[in-house]
């Protein structure tokens, strides 16, 4: 079942791609920017509730969360290729090589998550403006309101759901749960993942969207 | 008037009737009324010509166990069980198990052999043995069947021996006999004399064989009984205790449905040999048996006696119709499954899902605890534990190492035994031709003159000028494209041109090893019990444990492998993911801290939520 629902998820983000090379005629300038740091300090950081930058010089706090969250979404691209890889093309468990660089990934992404989290999750909070943004979803431009809330939709469910993904895997190493027991935690770590990858494509999705319009 | 045809036809009819309905007789013990009492074996004894064994018969001969018990017994669908159809046609071989082992001293030769088609072992054809031979050489831990009573496997050259030796029926008694005077040493002693018609009645607790068939000429006539006149040689001849008779010739076996422990111990047997492990007393023997489980309680056989061998797969190339019962004896299929036999279900408890792909119940709860170096053990089928006058030394050949952990075809890792061949051979271009066992003490003793005065039954260790004679000497009997090798330590030795040695790997001498499943450790010792570091650490015996590549001769560079050389693993990942294990410990502390602080952040936000809405609700 989880293969199944991997390979489709699999397919959609190939698809999502796809959408986004046809419709900028394969122009990867858009992206290119999107992962420059200047680009990400001005999206990401030092903003004021209206949305306005505020900072003008990058201090430490800047690199801090751009290194972060390149971190971020580096090790959990790599977590994500290593774990589910042998997965999808075996139907095994995770092992050997894979086994190796994905426990070795895993505490960079946990200490990179943590810290984005802390510096994100403030200016992530739902406001007035949400709540209007919210009430104008069906629209179908992508405007910079709409971005952004959809950006803290996600960014709410995958604070949410990486808790439990780490957490299962954490649970598993100690003798704590018989054969049972370790396999649910294997399968809430593996459908809470599949969540986070999910949540990472309707980013890139979002992206997309924007760059188009 | 009948047509001729029609009477063709009515003919046909009644003959294919009348063999269905002989086909299809049902005997009299084959058929079970529902009653779990043990039916009295009170019977009387019937010798090979289906004459019933008469107390004042002269002389009484050995009684046949394919006619005494055949009587009541399907004795041919018995045939069928796995312990009696090495070599028949058609007969599944299932997964490699204990070869019989061929072993030399004075030839520096240990060959696996088996008449099942287990890859690594030799057919005794091969190296020069006929069946005869080769009964007489491992027939003590056969229960008879075979290429004993099966004349197919057999070549007429030697005829009229089998005449005087008679055959080696399935000996019912090494199994079911459960009088404590049943002496199973007395079927060993009696294969090796040749007598095969008496060994049942000399494993009985009433009889006594003596003399031998080996030696009597070829024309002697059992009936009469009349021995050479040569001194010390003596008639194979039985003597049975007269006192068992009755009245009606009918004598007493205390037979039971369930063989005894101690009976199927006689063959498979082990000794480890390690200094902790030198005497009895300091064994645990198979956790189930401690339990009160005997050993048919798991492998267990209808009346075809094919036997459960009781693997994963064992059931999986078979056609039984009982395979679905059949299949639910093995670890798997008790202890997850059925919960037979009261087998309590495994917690495993922080033991990832992954093990259960890679690896076997037996990798962690059978053999023995790995250990720096992987000892040799002693086995009944190899060493012919059990039998009167064997070289009792812990260093007799064969070389039997365990555990070795190797991953098999299908991936997974079980522990094994292993021996590594040692014979001497003839090369020819791709294939190996053994040397006949027969011939090759005749090229080996001039130059192997190293006396074993200790008895120790170890290797007599072959010096490089030793190999290079016997080498050249070979010379003289190899074919024009043949070249003769010396096959040991997983290399093959030849000679140069210039008369030296070279040694090449080879495929054909790779070792022989075979997955086993006992003695089973209960779960407080098996591997895992003290943590992962029992196998996941950087000196982990499960991986780096010393495998002796045994052999005669001295190897060039290595004579030790390790574990994990048979496990089909990358040191360097093998070594890192074990590494990773030392900081595991603070890894856990640093992850949960940062899950802390995460849960503790969205909690924040969780009550602020909870706030703005009682704030707010009555607004």
């Amino acid at each position: 079942m989880y293969r199944i629902l991997l390979l489709i998820t699999v397919i959609s983000f190939i698809y999502v791609l796809f959408l986004y090379l046809r419709k900028n005629k394969a122009d990867l300038s858009g992206w290119k920017n999107y992962f420059r740091l200047k680009e990400l300090i001005a999206r990401c950081s030092r903003t004021n509730s209206k949305g306005e930058q505020t900072a003008k010089n990058y201090n430490l706090y800047d690199w801090i969360f751009c290194g972060s969250f390149l971190f971020t979404i580096l090790s959990f691209i790599i977590l994500a290729v290593t774990g589910f890889l042998q997965v999808l093309v075996t139907g095994q468990h995770l092992g050997g090589i894979l086994l190796i660089i994905h426990v070795t990934i895993a505490p960079v992404f946990v200490l990179s998550v943590t810290i984005t989290v802390l510096l994100m999750v403030h200016k992530m909070r739902f406001n007035y403006n949400d709540l209007e943004t919210f009430k104008n979803r069906s629209a179908k431009t992508w405007d910079e309101a709409k971005v952004k809330l959809f950006n803290k939709i996600d960014f709410w469910i995958a604070f949410t759901m990486v808790i439990p993904a780490i957490l299962a895997i954490i649970l598993m190493m100690f003798p704590l749960f018989g054969t049972y027991g370790q396999e649910q935690l294997l399968g809430i770590h593996r459908y809470s993942t599949l969540i986070l990858f999910l949540l990472l494509q309707h980013k890139i999705y979002i992206i997309a969207k924007k760059e188009i319009r | 008037m009948y047509k001729l045809s029609q009477i063709y036809s009515i003919l046909a009819v009644l003959i294919c009737l009348s063999y269905s309905g002989y086909a299809q007789d049902i005997k009299v013990g084959d058929i079970s009324d529902g009653s779990r009492s043990v039916p009295v074996h009170l019977i009387q004894l019937i010798d090979e010509d289906s004459s019933v064994v008469r107390i004042d018969d002269q002389p009484m001969l050995p009684f046949s166990t394919k006619n005494t018990c055949g009587k009541c017994h399907d004795y041919s669908k018995i045939r069928n069980g796995w312990h009696f159809t090495a070599g028949d046609s058609g007969v599944v071989s299932g997964r490699p198990g204990h070869p019989w082992i061929f072993v030399d001293q004075a030839s520096a030769t240990q060959i696996p052999i088996s008449l099942h088609d287990w890859p690594g072992t030799l057919k005794p054809g091969d190296v020069g043995l006929t069946a005869m031979d080769y009964l007489q050489l491992f027939g003590r831990q056969m229960p008879g069947g075979s290429v004993g009573d099966n004349d197919n496997l057999r070549s007429l050259y030697n005829t009229f021996r089998w005449r005087v030796s008679g055959e080696l029926e399935i000996n019912c008694l090494s199994c079911h006999d459960a009088e404590f005077s049943h002496d199973q040493a007395a079927h060993a002693a009696n294969t090796a004399r040749q007598n095969f018609r008496w060994v049942a009645a000399a494993s009985s607790g009433f009889a006594n064989v003596y003399g031998s068939a080996r030696n009597m000429p070829d024309n002697y006539d059992i009936y009469q009984g009349t021995a050479p006149d040569v001194p010390k040689k003596i008639a194979p001849h039985v003597v049975y205790d007269l006192t068992r008779f009755n009245k009606k010739n009918e004598v007493y076996f205390d037979l039971v449905r369930d063989a005894p422990d101690r009976n199927c111990y006689y063959c498979h047997s082990l000794k480890i040999i390690t200094p902790d492990k030198q005497e009895k007393w300091m064994y645990e023997s198979d956790v189930h048996l401690k339990a009160g489980l005997n050993c048919v309680d798991c492998h267990r056989n209808g009346l075809d006696h094919d036997m459960v061998r009781g693997y994963e797969n064992d059931m999986s190339d078979k056609t039984d119709p009982l395979t679905k019962i059949k299949s639910e004896f093995s670890c798997f299929g008790c202890h997850m499954q059925s919960g037979r036999l009261g087998a309590p279900k495994p917690l495993h408890a922080g033991l990832p899902p992954i093990h259960f792909e890679k690896m076997n119940c037996t990798t962690c709860h059978s053999g023995i605890w790995p250990d720096r170096n992987t000892p040799y053990i002693k086995t009944s089928q190899g060493h012919g534990l059990g039998v009167h006058g064997i070289n009792k030394s812990d260093s007799t050949l064969p070389h039997i190492s365990s555990n070795v952990f190797i991953r098999n075809e299908d991936g997974i890792i079980r522990p094994h035994n292993l021996i590594w061949p040692s014979y001497w051979a003839m090369l020819d271009s791709s294939r190996v031709k053994p040397v006949s066992v027969k011939q090759i003490r005749a090229y080996t003793t001039p130059f192997i003159m190293n006396e074993d005065s200790m008895g120790t039954g170890n290797w007599l260790a072959l010096a490089d000028t030793q190999i290079i004679k016997i080498l050249d000497t070979l010379k003289t009997i190899a074919n024009e494209n043949e070249k003769p090798v010396l096959i040991a330590s997983g290399k093959l030795t030849f000679l140069r041109n210039d008369s030296t040695l070279e040694q090449t790997n080879s495929n054909m001498a790779l070792p022989y090893s075979w997955a086993f499943g006992h003695d089973v450790r209960p779960a407080s010792q098996s591997l895992g019990i003290n943590g992962c570091e029992d196998c996941h650490s950087g000196d982990a015996n499960f991986y780096y444990s010393d495998v002796d590549i045994d052999s005669p001769i001295p190897v060039l560079n290595v004579n030790k492998l390790e574990n994990i050389d048979f496990m089909d693993l990358s040191r360097a990942g093998t070594w890192v993911f074990s590494m990773s294990f030392l900081f595991r410990p603070w890894l856990k502390i640093f992850i949960i801290i940062c899950t802390f602080i995460l849960f503790m952040v969205l909690l924040t936000y969780f009550v602020k939520v909870l706030l703005y809405i009682t704030e707010n609700i009555g607004q």
